[in-house]
């Protein structure tokens, strides 16, 4: 037993439903034939419903067969109508003028029959079929045509159009029987007038069926627009000149197709007619201009629209993620003209991704994501990618999800993928491939400026950065003093070269209480900015309780609370100081953890390193007690070098330490008459020891002569 | 250095006091590793910790910064930080930078287990 699926998947096949086709039109013309030339006339009734039934059958399978080659004729050649368009038309122009040309031989056959009272007579019907096939073919191509490049306007002409054409096809067959039955001459007359109206309505929805200019904007652009005018006219005129030879009463075509059944010439011509019209209309609705000329106006369009949203980006200084892709989109829609269009952010949380909306509803988002797979799609594509309700393509749309293409661009940051913009028109096939290659280059564009304005941004922050370290070094510059007060019978100098911009040496000449000059010089652990911070806050701390101080013993034991109590455990401080005690010589020396001072006295060079921990480190009592104050007595000449460890630790590109040795080398070996020589003869020999490698650590220097008391 | 990591920690927590044996240049890139194995003592419970400075052949103020940060809060455990095996120009800074008054510094193990 045969089910229905496997009935329906046999006529699915194209060769079962031509051999069908073959079969019953052979045996509706040996019928024919035999009908009248063994029983004569038959009568009408029983002749029209023979005829009705065979042409049934025939139409039935010829329907399948047809439908199924013009369908994957169609649907199938690149997958694309703007081909597909001229190619038919070409096809459709050949087969009308064969239909033409055939009329002489009709023509010639029949009168032959005629003279020769053949009974072959019914054999005419052959050429009929072959204008039936021409009619039909030619509905189904309008069809497919109408339906490719429908929009809003022309769905609504195009049921008016269906409805027209199913009631004179009705009508024709209502007409034929009250023709029959009652041969009233007035009814006739009027059902006459009623088919002409009807025919005329039908022209006029044919004309209008293809109104929009934007729909066919694609095809235009895409040939040379003088050949496409060339086969449209040839086309018009060919199908005009057809449409006259089968109107009319002595029409041989109309003749032989009535034969196959009464009035089916009166049908057959309305989609010669609607054909006719429509090819008429495209014509008028073409663009003047030359596809050279349109091409270079798109470009010019594409470009000046790539060039604003490069500007956008540059300008929009906060490169808002959503904000962007929203001009983005708007760019592309002024470049690619659009029926519809949306944004998927990815940036965006889960429930917030489609935004910025043109023409698109949120139930149609949700009719979208019906689409089988659709998010796998989205996110694996890489380049644009068009989705059409059109068999054949890569993702399929569903007819029932909608009818159109939507064209996909994925959107990359440093190729991560931020976003996808989505193009929509209502026609299946409609993004051309420059349209395609336009979207690609926005989307490589969107790419590159926008790597392009975060490297700017970049840019101008580190421009801003080093800007704000200039002002802080300018400001550290302020701190540590540019040229030491005068001191009677002493001569001081001191220089700081920190590693980077900022350092977190520091130097400095302080008063205490009882007036007492006192030279500091310090070294705050870590480098840079870190560093300075605690430098400005040592600098703050010293100026705001030095004056209450009477010892240098007393401002290391403050100092040390204090930094102790407020600073991170792993941050601490080495600090000399110096008191100049009185005019003869006579210094107090402390020492929290520093480098030992160089004492050259009377010719000897001595290290002086009294016990003392690193402030920031001990609490007040371990300080206290491991604090050791000594005094050291200068004559005449004698010279005191403090140092920070950025000094002897220097490496040079051996590797090896500048060390102390070569600051006692220069101690001894220097004739001093003022501080400041001992600092320029140590920085010449640094820099020849260095010989062009970086220091690596912040470098301070402090240096004492003292004069004697005259 | 080619290969060489800048910067090395064994540790050994099998004991009842821990050793950490530090290689190599302890500066402000390192110090962090040292710092990792410290808290990873503190959270076993191990507070008796000994870092021995054989094969350490430079630290930097970020390196003694990493001891200062974790000394109070193992004493106030009961515990203590002891270094060991220091050579003479480590010593020499812990000297100067009067870290030495902080630490219990041995010259060796055995003289570290003799004190015990």
């Amino acid at each position: 037993m045969l089910n229905a699926k496997e009935i329906i998947s046999f006529f699915k096949q194209e060769i079962n439903n031509l051999y069908f086709l073959i079969g019953v039109f052979l045996a509706k013309i040996i019928c024919d034939f035999l009908l009248i030339s063994i029983w004569g006339n038959v009568g009408f009734e029983e002749n029209l419903f023979w005829k009705l039934i065979t042409t049934i059958l025939v139409v039935f399978f010829g329907y399948l067969y047809i439908n199924q080659k013009i369908q994957l004729k169609i649907f199938t050649f690149n997958a694309d109508f703007d081909n597909t368009f001229v190619s038919n038309l070409k096809t459709l122009s050949m087969i009308y003028l064969i239909s033409l040309i055939l009329i002489f031989i009709i023509d010639e056959f029949k009168s032959y029959i005629e003279k020769a009272h053949s009974p072959f007579l019914p054999l005419l019907q052959i050429f009929g079929w072959y204008y039936i096939i021409v009619s039909y073919y030619s509905v189904s191509l309008l069809f497919n045509w109408i339906n490719s490049k429908k929009n809003k306007r022309t769905i609504a002409y195009f049921n008016y159009f269906k409805i027209t054409l199913i009631v004179t096809v009705v009508y024709i067959f209502i007409a034929q029987l009250i023709n029959f039955y009652f041969d009233i001459s007035f009814l006739s007359d009027l059902c006459s007038v009623l088919y002409i109206l009807l025919v005329i309505l039908l022209g006029i929805w044919s004309y209008i069926l293809p109104y929009n200019k934007k729909d066919w904007f694609s095809l235009f652009h895409r040939y040379d627009l003088k050949n496409l005018k060339l086969y449209l006219t040839s086309f018009v005129v060919l199908s005009l000149i057809l449409f006259f030879s089968w109107v009319g009463e002595s029409s041989t075509i109309t003749y032989s197709m009535d034969l196959v059944y009464p009035e089916m010439g009166k049908l057959t011509l309305l989609p010669i007619l609607a054909m006719t019209f429509y090819g008429l209309r495209i014509l008028l609705i073409m663009p003047k201009k030359s596809k050279a000329q349109q091409d270079i106006q798109q470009k010019v369009d594409s470009i000046s629209t790539l060039t604003a949203f490069n500007k956008f980006i540059l300008e929009e200084n906060m490169l808002n993620r959503s904000h962007l892709l929203e001009y983005f989109m708007q760019s592309l829609r002024s470049a690619v003209n659009v029926d519809f269009a949306w944004v998927e952010d990815y940036e965006a949380k889960e429930d917030n991704r489609y935004k910025i909306f043109y023409n698109v509803n949120n139930s149609f988002l949700e009719q979208f994501n019906l689409i089988p797979n659709i998010k796998n799609i989205v996110n694996s594509i890489e380049n644009v990618t068009i989705i059409a309700s059109i068999r054949d393509i890569w993702a399929q749309i569903p007819k029932n999800v909608f009818r159109g293409s939507i064209a996909m661009i994925p959107i990359f940051e440093r190729k991560h993928r931020v976003g996808t913009i989505f193009l929509g028109r209502k026609q299946a096939y409609s993004f051309a491939t420059e349209e395609q290659q336009i979207m690609n280059t926005f989307a490589k564009n969107y790419e590159v400026a926008l790597v392009n304005s975060i490297l700017l941004q970049e840019a101008l922050e580190k421009r801003r950065y080093q800007f704000e370290i200039q002002l802080a070094k300018g400001i550290q510059k302020k701190i540590i003093p540019q040229e030491l007060p005068k001191i009677k019978n002493f001569s001081v100098a001191g220089i700081s070269i920190p590693a980077n911009e900022l350092g977190g040496d520091y130097y400095d000449l302080i008063h205490l209480k009882n007036g007492e000059p006192t030279l500091l010089i310090a070294d705050v652990s870590g480098k840079g900015v870190s560093a300075a911070l605690y430098m400005s806050q040592l600098k703050g701390i010293i100026a705001s309780i030095s004056s209450n101080i009477e010892t240098p013993t007393q401002l290391l034991e403050n100092l040390n609370s204090i930094l102790y109590k407020h600073t991170e455990r792993q941050i601490f401080i080495t600090l000399s100081a110096i008191t100049i005690a009185n005019e003869k010589g006579l210094l107090k020396y402390v020492r929290a953890g520093h480098s030992p001072l160089i004492v050259k006295s009377q010719g000897i060079i001595l290290e002086k390193a009294p016990k003392g921990i690193a402030l920031g480190v001990a609490n007040s009592k371990i300080f206290s007690n491991n604090l050791e104050e000594i005094e050291i007595q200068l004559c005449k000449g004698d010279l005191v070098f403090a140092y920070t460890d950025g000094l002897d630790e220097l490496k040079n590109k051996d590797n090896n330490e500048y060390g102390t040795g070569n600051i006692y080398k220069i101690i001894s070996g220097t004739q001093v008459t003022k501080a400041q020589d001992l600092i320029d003869e140590t920085l010449n020999s640094v820099k020849s020891y260095m010989n062009g490698v970086r220091q690596f650590d912040d470098l301070t220097i402090l240096t004492l002569l003292y004069n004697g008391d005259e | 250095m080619d290969g060489i990591p800048k910067f090395q920690i064994l540790k050994d927590f099998s004991g009842e006091q821990v050793f950490l044996n530090i290689i190599g240049y302890l500066d402000a890139h390192t110090a962090p590793d040292l710092e990792i194995a410290l808290k990873e003592s503190m959270e076993k419970g191990k507070y008796n910790i000994v870092v021995d400075f054989e094969k350490l052949d430079y630290i930097s103020s970020a390196g003694f910064g990493v001891f200062m940060e974790f000394i109070e809060e193992i004493r106030q455990k009961n515990g203590d930080i002891k270094l060991i095996a220091m050579n003479s120009k480590i010593r020499h800074l812990f000297n100067i930078l009067g870290f030495d008054v902080l630490f219990e510094i041995y010259n060796d193990k055995n003289q570290l287990l003799g004190n015990n």
